[in-house]
């Protein structure tokens, strides 16, 4: 089949453009990182099927960094039959040092010059015919708002099928350039193809190509009209002050964070009552159908409690955390909560944006692990994944916490002091392990989401509420249930002397530990029914707090991250619970 | 004098960029010696520095404004 790579800066709509080209739906978001895997679709053109890549925006082919390494690694194993390279005409300077980075590899390409729209709104015009000419490929002016140049675009495509665009690659015409950018003679500048590159031509030959870059641009944009303010510069301007900006980014976040709240306790309580019935309807169908036995009292216990968790918790909170990430990527807004974040990140060792799963994991953690989505790489996805699991209790954990604490007059104080130092300790042993790079963002322009980018966006995502997070959750649920059923915990509670001497507590408290991943609903009972002294609980509870994510977020960490990082992370979960257990027992005085 | 040093508001040309990584990553950007730029925000507390250039707005951490060498315009 015809195959078509689309390459692209971030932050050109190439999403938009293929959306509107194929009229299906991709989806890789144009933020720096968020998408390392290259979205595959299949499309027609005329009568002809094309296989489409779209690959995440980057800005050099030859910038160190997974994704330009990821995108020549596709073009090496796919071999397009075509380049399509979107490029935002309001910014052709930087964009065209790409797309002539991309002419070197001489694989016929089309050029699609995005938002071409803006550009006139910002008063300027674009030669699409005279742009041809020099980069020696067909250019088409498009705006994946207005649809304008889709037709056109989608006949150029079908040209090059039938293969009369076949000389159409990388003979532009050529740009006279000052000495000191002219390559040396025995240089082509076709770095892909060269066999001795070494680091000092390539920057030569990287210049180079800026400089026909800058003088292209020049060439074919001119000044036509004056500037039209856009409706949201006035708003953008304010932003991108650095304290009223930060002020309001964070009253932003509050906001949503606060709806967030609002949104899981207002829905709970509907979706709950609706379900009770469902479930008890199924247990009882359950306890009817199967003959009496293990496997029928765990399963009629484990798959009603599998499915209403998720439903009335679960579901909304990764709907609403879905159509935020949809919204932040869309506005222009997350790179700039990177820039107002970046100091609080600095200190955890962590990116600005990282603090944004890390805030909605105080709501709920299963869909703030699906937002380290819009972390630049997966060094820090893990770090943050982790901090959520262990250390970052959800507004239910914490309720469950404060109900136990008063029943045990356990110290609150000493509880929240553990845990303030634990996530700090952790998060800096953490990004020691992963390297932080240089902060550089580019800032795209503010702008309104289109509602069908924003509807794509969240169903996509929301969609793995049924399809994966859903059965998986189902499934665990049952194996951890016959787990505790099996009795095989009881073996711990012989451990008593061990666990006293270890961690001051008693070995039924251990027991609660180990069950943290019911952590919502299980281990604060089981401490109910024991009696412990306030010094007890108060080291029990901390261990809870600091140990195991909730079997939700397990799910959601094992479809974003892998089953090895999981497991990683269960380790670490381990090591911490324990250490923070063993630390205060010896720290803590005896009667508190 | 370095781009962290400028103020918020002046226009400045890149005249040099110290270390090959540094120079490499805000290539891709379009910050390259010869590029003008305008100081359009300063974040407090050692933060990041945001700058116009070409079109389009770069925030910059400042460790890498550090190595950003550059001319003020007259």
């Amino acid at each position: 089949m015809f195959k078509i790579v689309a390459v692209g800066n971030p932050n050109t709509g190439k999403s938009a453009v293929l959306n509107r080209l194929t009229g299906s739906r991709m989806l890789v978001s144009n933020y720096p990182g968020t998408s390392l895997e290259a979205a595959k679709v299949t499309a027609s053109f005329g009568r002809h099927q094309a296989e489409i890549f779209d690959t995440p925006g980057i800005y050099s082919l030859f910038a160190p960094g997974l994704e330009s390494e990821q995108i020549l690694k596709l073009i090496e194993a796919e071999k397009p039959d075509l380049l399509v390279n979107v490029v935002d005409a309001g910014n052709l300077a930087r964009n065209l040092v790409l797309t002539y980075e991309l002419l070197t590899l001489e694989i016929p390409m089309l050029v699609l010059l995005n938002q071409i729209d803006s550009l006139r709104e910002q008063g300027f015009s674009l030669d699409a015919g005279k742009l041809s000419v020099l980069l020696g490929c067909p250019v088409v002016s498009f705006s994946a708002v207005t649809g304008e140049g889709v037709l056109e675009a989608e006949q150029e495509i079908e040209s090059f099928i039938h293969g009369r665009h076949k000389s159409s690659s990388g003979v532009g015409q050529e740009i006279l350039l000052p000495i000191e950018f002219v390559l040396p003679e025995n240089c082509s500048g076709k770095c892909f193809k060269c066999q001795q590159h070494r680091e000092e031509c390539l920057d030569r030959a990287d210049l180079s190509r800026a400089e026909r870059a800058r003088r292209t641009a020049q060439t074919v944009c001119s000044r036509i009209g004056k500037r039209r303010r856009g409706h949201l510069q006035g708003l953008q301007r304010l932003v991108d002050r650095s304290l009223v900006g930060t002020v309001l980014l964070l009253g932003l976040a509050y906001l949503a964070f606060w709806a967030l709240l609002q949104f899981i306790s207002f829905s709970e309580g509907p979706i709950s009552a609706l379900l009770d019935p469902v479930a008890q309807t199924l247990q009882g169908f359950i306890q009817g159908v199967l003959p009496s036995g293990k496997i029928a009292s765990i399963l009629a216990q484990a798959v009603p409690e599998g499915l209403i968790i998720p439903f009335t918790i679960i579901m909304p909170a990764m709907l609403y955390v879905s159509i935020l990430m949809a919204l932040l990527e869309d506005s222009g807004l997350l790179p700039r909560y990177s820039v107002a974040l970046e100091r609080v990140g600095s200190l955890l060792g962590i990116s600005g944006q990282g603090i944004i799963p890390l805030a909605l994991g105080f709501g709920c953690r299963t869909p703030a692990i699906m937002a380290t989505r819009i972390l630049p790489n997966p060094y820090q996805r893990f770090l943050v994944v982790t901090l959520l699991s262990i250390v970052i209790p959800c507004s239910a954990t914490l309720g469950v916490l404060a109900s136990v604490m008063a029943a045990f007059h356990a110290s609150l104080g000493i509880i929240m002091g553990t845990m303030l130092v634990t996530f700090l300790v952790l998060s800096l042993l953490l990004s020691r392990a992963v390297e932080r790079e240089e902060f550089i963002y580019e800032l795209p322009p503010l702008r309104v989401p289109a509602l069908t980018n924003l509807l794509t966006k969240t169903r996509m995502r929301f969609s793995g509420f049924f399809t994966e997070v859903l059965p998986l959750l189902l499934v665990m649920n049952i194996g951890m249930r016959a787990l505790i059923d099996s009795g095989a915990l009881d073996y711990f509670r012989g451990m008593d002397a061990l666990s006293r001497s270890l961690f001051g507590i008693p070995a039924e408290a251990l027991v609660a530990v180990l069950i943290t991943v019911f952590q919502r609903y299980l281990a604060p009972l089981v401490l109910l029914n024991l009696t412990m002294s306030p010094r007890e609980a108060t080291i029990a509870i901390a261990m809870i707090a600091l140990s195991l994510p909730c079997l939700p977020a397990i799910v959601m960490t094992i479809r974003e991250m892998g089953v090895k990082a999981q497991l990683k992370i269960l380790g670490m979960g381990l090591i911490t619970s324990f250490t923070v257990g063993a630390v205060l027992n010896l720290v803590l005085p005896s009667a508190l | 004098m370095y781009l962290s040093n400028v103020e918020v508001g002046q226009k400045a040309r890149v005249v040099n960029i110290e270390g090959k990584e540094a120079a490499k990553r805000l290539f891709g950007y379009g910050i390259l010696s010869g590029t003008s730029l305008e100081l359009k925000a300063r974040h407090p507390l050692r933060g990041p520095l945001v700058v116009s250039v070409g079109g389009t707005q770069v925030a910059v951490g400042r460790r890498m404004a550090e190595k950003i060498e550059v001319e003020l315009d007259e």
